[in-house]
């Protein structure tokens, strides 16, 4: 069995290998029949990629521990919900996923290809098969799935931290995320490649980028909560090197989505797009590495691990290759139009752009600040949260800022008295926010009335936006005031599904205000008997209880709470020990309140005698943070929704100009 | 200011010139905010085995590294949890005091890192920063996550 | 055992699979075309002019949604304007056709 999916990677890979030759065979040679050999090869390799997965899932829901991975992350006590995840729990498996997740991409973005991009076709088979080539070495010689051994009895068990529902969604999503952003970079790179250096490639791109944007994000949040309910320090984001993987392309693609824009619009920014779009990819493949080499936690661990060093040579192929078409093609990549003054929408979108990838290499510093220090010959330094929070501030707000001017200004350039009439009530609303934080004795961040000041400007000119729109179509076209507003987001998709994620930021960055600049936290030994008090809360601890999981045994502390004198019932934060795995897990107590606040609280340790040591947390707004996952995936959702009038005009342009490569290949 | 609509042509190189300088000096800022920052913000703080710490750091801010080698104690109780940290290939030997959150992983043996001042051969450790690091038994990612 | 027959017949099925569409002769169809100078220059013309009528498009609405004033809004269509019809005659040029049969 272990062979058969062994020799299935294998051969998929020399199918990966043949899909690039006969890629580039196809692309210099213009022999269709290599490119649709080529095509065929990538089909092969899901077929084979399907076996193996196919294999491995077999092997764990069977327990079948001659597989080294399976012994090593699974159980026999293993609840069947957590057999499943442990799937893409352990590093090969992980890498098993990338693989099956990129190959079904790939091929879908192949179809997609039809209208203007035959041309493309060879290449962009060449280069996602190289692609692929490359996770299926690793998955054939450093991090096989299918190592076996001698089986033992059982198996080492699932680390309880990873015993929890959000590793089926969380890794997944995030790995949806991290995949998809190799689609936009291949399209990219397959058009420059083909000397098609013409927006059809950005419009395919983009899309893409959009859903894979989409799912790094909500993945990311999904992560932030398993944090702060799995983990249970009390906070949801820690700036770890792992949280800031997905960070960084996050915020490239980000930057990458708004210069498309101006690229589409303009015909500006064409150099930047590419190189955008290959540096989000480059930080998803370092997102990878970071989280499954171990390079962070000790450069010896990453000596040893072979598996570094494949990554780093990815890298710079990726990083180098790139640079490489961009110089070549340069010439090609004019821009049509400059940009005409710095009160311009364009403008804006180029300062957001600045600060965005500011922000990202930023982070992508403090991650590579202890590698930095040493290769310097200094002893190793690192930077934590203070680092980080500094830049995510400093950048951050004039960010949010932009966010709200952008919309307001013009293409091109503004005047000074439009812009004094569009700004005149967003600025009011902002300021009367900063005054009424402070008026409400919540001065004491300084940072956190500028954000809140800020967020109530850009929310005032979201708002003012869908009005002034709903209010022209009501007035032009004399639709009702609904029809008009559904109208209004239904024909303008990509602007208004980028309000609605604006929005989604927006109530992002107050949940995260709310939540750590004005927490309360409180901790003790508690008696039986005794109280903490926390904020509003009073928390009475009345004794441990003791019970039994399936896989566990639980010992938890009995706390009677009240929130502004009234009972809000027993919290029961506990401690789970798992024999198993011998670890024991922290299980947080939270109470949600009508106000969106948490109280939150930790069992640190049961003392000899009965007393236990806890932490509590008054977390305000914090259930803000959660519900900005639902808006932004709403706004993700309106704008990769098609848009029927854009593919007619696309169609219609590519059918004037019947291009190569266009035919039934 | 152009005075006939002959003269439009020429406002686009004009205003191009402006905002490339004011790109520029968008720029400039940014990488300004960075360069002081990381200059003058103290945020880092040196990662030090226990050889290494063992010398010269008396009194300073560190993040230790080493193998637990014996514990006693209760982080929950006011005197803390105190353990010995052994060096990776040495035989050097720090104690530390600790109070605060252990993770779910902590036991003699295991590989831990944690935050705190050396003070005359001990680290008196900044509660909630210990943290365990990978096992190696399990490959998975986010153990270090404990770290607030 | 079976475990290597699996494998054969699988490493069978691929090569299969790849070699098929090499099997027959190349025909004329089989020949990928690249795209001309002239037709990356049409292209380059037909996305200018798909350009200038969707901003002609955008500054209606930014003018009915009061963002840009009557003078400027006269100025930039009229500039709009002026490239899409710059872009399209130029296209004719391409094409060597009369304006009246361009499509």
């Amino acid at each position: 069995m272990a062979l058969v999916g062994h020799g299935a990677l294998i051969l998929a890979l020399l199918l990966a290998v043949w899909a690039v030759g006969a890629g580039l065979m196809a692309a210099t040679g213009r022999d269709a029949r290599f490119a649709r050999s080529a095509a065929a090869a990538l089909w092969g390799i899901l077929a084979l990629v399907l076996v193996a997965d196919a294999i491995f899932v077999y092997a764990i829901i069977t327990h079948d521990f001659s597989f080294e991975v399976v012994a090593a992350s699974t159980s026999r006590s293993l609840p069947w919900i957590y057999l499943i995840t442990s799937a893409w729990a352990s590093q090969s498996g992980s890498l098993l996923l990338w693989i099956t997740i990129l190959i079904v991409f790939s091929l879908i973005a192949l179809r997609a290809t039809r209208a203007g991009l035959g041309e493309l076709r060879p290449w962009l088979i060449a280069i996602l098969g190289a692609i692929a080539g490359f996770f299926l070495l690793l998955l054939v010689v450093p991090a096989s799935p299918f190592a076996t051994q001698i089986a033992p009895p059982d198996g080492n068990g699932l680390n309880p931290a990873l015993q929890n529902p959000y590793m089926a969604t969380h890794p997944p999503a995030l790995y949806l995320g991290y995949v998809g952003l190799a689609i936009p970079f291949a399209l990219a790179l397959a058009a420059m490649l083909a000397g098609r250096v013409d927006a059809r490639w950005v419009v395919a791109s983009r899309r893409w980028t959009l859903v894979a944007w989409g799912f790094l994000g909500v993945g990311m949040l999904l992560g932030s909560h398993w944090a702060y309910t799995e983990v249970g320090w009390g906070g949801f984001w820690a700036w770890d090197p792992v949280e800031n993987a997905a960070l960084m392309p996050w915020l490239v693609a980000t930057a990458f989505l708004h210069s498309v824009i101006v690229q589409e619009k303009k015909g500006m920014l064409k150099v930047w797009n590419i190189a955008l779009i290959a540096g989000a990819f480059a930080l998803s493949i370092f997102g990878t590495f970071l989280t499954r080499s171990g390079i962070l936690s000790s450069v010896h661990a990453f000596v040893e691990s072979d598996i570094g060093w494949y990554f780093i040579i990815a890298l710079i192929v990726i990083c180098g290759g790139s640079f490489a078409v961009i110089l070549w093609r340069l010439p090609l990549l004019r821009a049509d139009q400059r940009i005409e003054s710095v009160v311009s929408r364009e403008a804006t979108f180029l300062f957001n752009n600045l600060l965005l990838v500011g922000m990202a290499f930023a982070v992508l510093w403090g991650v590579l600040y202890p590698l930095l220090t040493e290769a310097v010959g200094r002893v190793r330094e690192t930077v934590s949260s203070p680092f980080f929070e500094f830049f995510a501030i400093a950048f951050g707000i004039p960010l949010l800022l932009l966010m709200g001017i952008g919309p307001l200004i013009a293409w091109r350039r503004a005047s000074l008295a439009q812009l004094r009439r569009s700004f005149l009530w967003p600025l009011v609303a902002g300021l009367v926010a900063g005054a009424a934080m402070i008026a409400f004795g919540l001065g004491s961040s300084w940072a956190s009335v500028a954000a809140g000041s800020v967020c109530a400007f850009t929310t005032a000119t979201i708002v003012s936006e869908f009005a002034r729109g709903t209010r022209a179509r009501h007035a032009i076209n004399g639709e009702g005031w609904l029809t008009a507003f559904g109208r209004l987001i239904g024909k303008n998709r990509r602007r208004y599904g980028g309000y609605v994620v604006h929005i989604g930021i927006i109530v992002f960055v107050i949940g995260a205000i709310g939540s750590s600049a004005y927490e309360t936290r409180a901790e003790g030994l508690l008696l039986p008997g005794q109280t903490l008090a926390v904020g509003d809360a009073t928390l009475t601890f009345r004794g441990v209880q003791e019970s039994e999981g399936p896989n566990y045994t639980q010992r938890a502390a009995i706390l009677d709470a009240t929130l502004g004198g009234e009972s809000i019932g027993a919290l029961e934060p506990g401690r789970r020990s798992y024999p198993r795995e011998q670890t024991t897990s922290n299980e947080v107590a939270v109470h949600t309140t009508l106000t969106g606040g948490d109280l939150f609280v930790i069992l640190d340790g049961i003392r000899g005698d009965g007393a236990v040591q806890v932490k509590a947390f008054y977390k305000p707004l914090v259930v803000l943070i959660w519900l900005s996952g639902i808006v932004f995936a709403l706004g993700v959702l309106i704008c990769v929704w098609p848009d029927q009038r854009e593919r007619r005009r696309i169609r219609r342009r590519y059918a004037e100009e019947p291009l190569a490569g266009e035919g039934p290949a | 200011m152009s005075e006939t609509p002959a003269a439009t042509p020429q406002e686009p190189q004009r205003g191009f010139r402006h905002i490339r300088l004011v790109v520029a000096l968008a720029v400039a800022s940014l990488l300004g905010t960075f360069a002081v920052y990381t200059a003058f913000a103290d945020t880092s703080i040196p990662v030090l085995g226990v050889a290494q710490a063992s010398t010269g750091y008396d009194g300073e801010d560190v993040r230790l590294e080493g193998r637990v080698t014996e514990a006693t104690g209760d982080a929950a109780d006011p005197q803390g949890l105190r353990f010995t940290v052994r060096d990776f290939t040495t035989d050097a030997t720090i104690d530390v005091v600790y109070k605060g959150s252990v993770p779910d992983a902590f036991r003699v043996g295991r590989e831990v890192v944690i935050d705190g001042r050396l003070e005359g051969g001990t680290l008196a450790g900044t509660p909630d920063t210990l943290v365990t690091k990978c096992p190696s038994k399990y490959e998975e990612q986010k153990t270090t996550a404990d770290a607030a | 055992m079976t475990d290597y027959l699996v494998l054969a017949v699988l490493a069978i099925a691929v090569v299969v699979l790849v070699a098929w569409p090499l099997l027959r002769p190349a025909t004329a169809a089989d020949r990928l075309d690249a795209t001309t100078e002239a037709q990356r220059r049409r292209l380059a013309l037909r996305e200018e002019r798909d350009l200038a009528l969707e901003a002609l498009k955008e500054l209606e609405v930014d003018h009915a949604t009061h963002h840009i004033g009557d003078e400027d809004y006269a100025e930039l269509v009229a500039r709009e304007r002026a490239r899409a019809a710059a872009a399209i005659r130029a296209l004719d040029r391409e094409l060597g056709t009369a304006p009246g049969d361009a499509r």
